[in-house]
């Protein structure tokens, strides 16, 4: 089990990724989605490892889709927050926001 | 230039050594990419990035098994080298004293082939590290395919000391005249079986073993395959 407020950095992007994506999330969509807001270049591997372990945290769910010949017979994993994850999300954006208030160097503010 | 295929040989790895956690899934992932007109370059960037991430995150989750694997397979070579290897190189020296001029007639090649570079026996020492490949990942199939990745790179740390080894022999004059002869190339390629030989030997050996599970995913189960993971 995890507990609250334990979500790695990569660990946050993925899972909103996911929330951001809806009921079409899966592989490389969600790390089209990473490049895209943050411009930095994210291997599939590493999204499917890290959403391993959020499954393993109970933050998402996956389920399977029916198998295409483009994909070589291989279906396609989608995946959803869980009620859990769409708790821990907002339990980490009140975290972050709480830090970052009154810290001049950033700002002070989050909008 | 673009293809709708993705290279066969980075797909047979990425099936066998990425993370089991829906890596049916993953592999169709990447596979759907090229045939939406990614690059087979970022296709094997793609595969080696997962290998690797996936090596990282199971040596996190298991702290323990890359021990138990690394232990295992550094015992068996001990073994071999203690008591195979002397086997072997003692049926090299009785073959060439008794036989020699049997075995290579006339041909200097074959007898450089024999004598220098002891080829059979290289061959022979290739299976066995093959099996010791094969038994190490057998027994961490099902947690650690990857583990043969990390077996197989440890034995770069022996080799690169042949390697350094064999560069000061190079640079030593062993004997007056010593110049790049066969001896010296039998040296440099020694040096070479021991680094990339060796390794790929356990490499193949390993994941020749690793099952794919194509078809096997487990449909609509998440807790199920993620166990696996």
């Amino acid at each position: 089990m995890a507990k609250h407020g334990v979500l790695g950095g990569f660990e946050l992007l993925v899972l909103l990724a996911l929330i951001r994506l809806g009921d079409d999330a899966y592989g490389v969509l969600i790390s089209n989605e990473i490049e895209a807001s943050s411009g930095r270049s994210v291997s599939i591997g590493s999204i499917y490892v890290t959403l391993a372990r959020l499954e393993r945290k109970r933050l998402v769910s996956s389920t399977l889709g029916e198998p295409t010949a483009e994909r070589g017979g291989r279906a396609k994993s989608y995946f959803r927050p869980t009620a859990k994850g769409l708790r821990e999300a907002r339990l980490a954006r009140r975290t972050l926001m709480r830090l970052w208030q009154g810290v001049p160097q950033l700002g002070g503010e989050v909008t | 230039m673009r293809h709708s295929e993705p290279p066969r040989v980075s797909t047979w790895l990425l099936e066998r050594l990425a993370p089991r956690y829906r890596r049916e899934s993953l592999v169709g992932d990447l596979r759907e990419q090229v045939h939406r007109g990614r690059s087979v370059w970022w296709y094997r960037r793609q595969v080696v990035g997962t290998i690797l991430v996936g090596l990282g995150a199971d040596l996190a989750a298991h702290k323990l098994l890359p021990v138990r694997a690394l232990a295992l397979g550094w015992s068996a070579m001990y073994l071999v080298y203690q008591f195979i290897e002397p086997l072997i190189q003692q049926t090299r020296m009785t073959l060439f004293r008794r036989w020699g001029s049997a075995l290579w007639g006339e041909s200097e090649v074959l007898r450089q082939l024999w004598v220098y570079y002891g080829l059979p026996f290289i061959l022979l020492t290739c299976l066995i590290f093959m099996a010791i490949g094969w038994m190490v990942a057998r027994l961490h199939r099902r947690h650690l395919p990857g583990i043969v990745v990390l077996l197989s790179a440890t034995l770069l740390i022996p080799a690169t000391f042949q390697a350094l080894e064999t560069r000061r022999l190079l640079e030593t004059e062993l004997w007056p005249g010593w110049g790049w002869g066969s001896f010296r190339w039998a040296l440099v390629f020694h040096a070479l079986v021991s680094i990339v030989a060796y390794p790929l030997c356990v490499l193949i050996g390993g994941v020749g073993n690793v099952r794919t599970d194509h078809g096997n995913e487990l449909h609509g189960d998440s807790g199920t395959a993620l166990d696996e993971s």
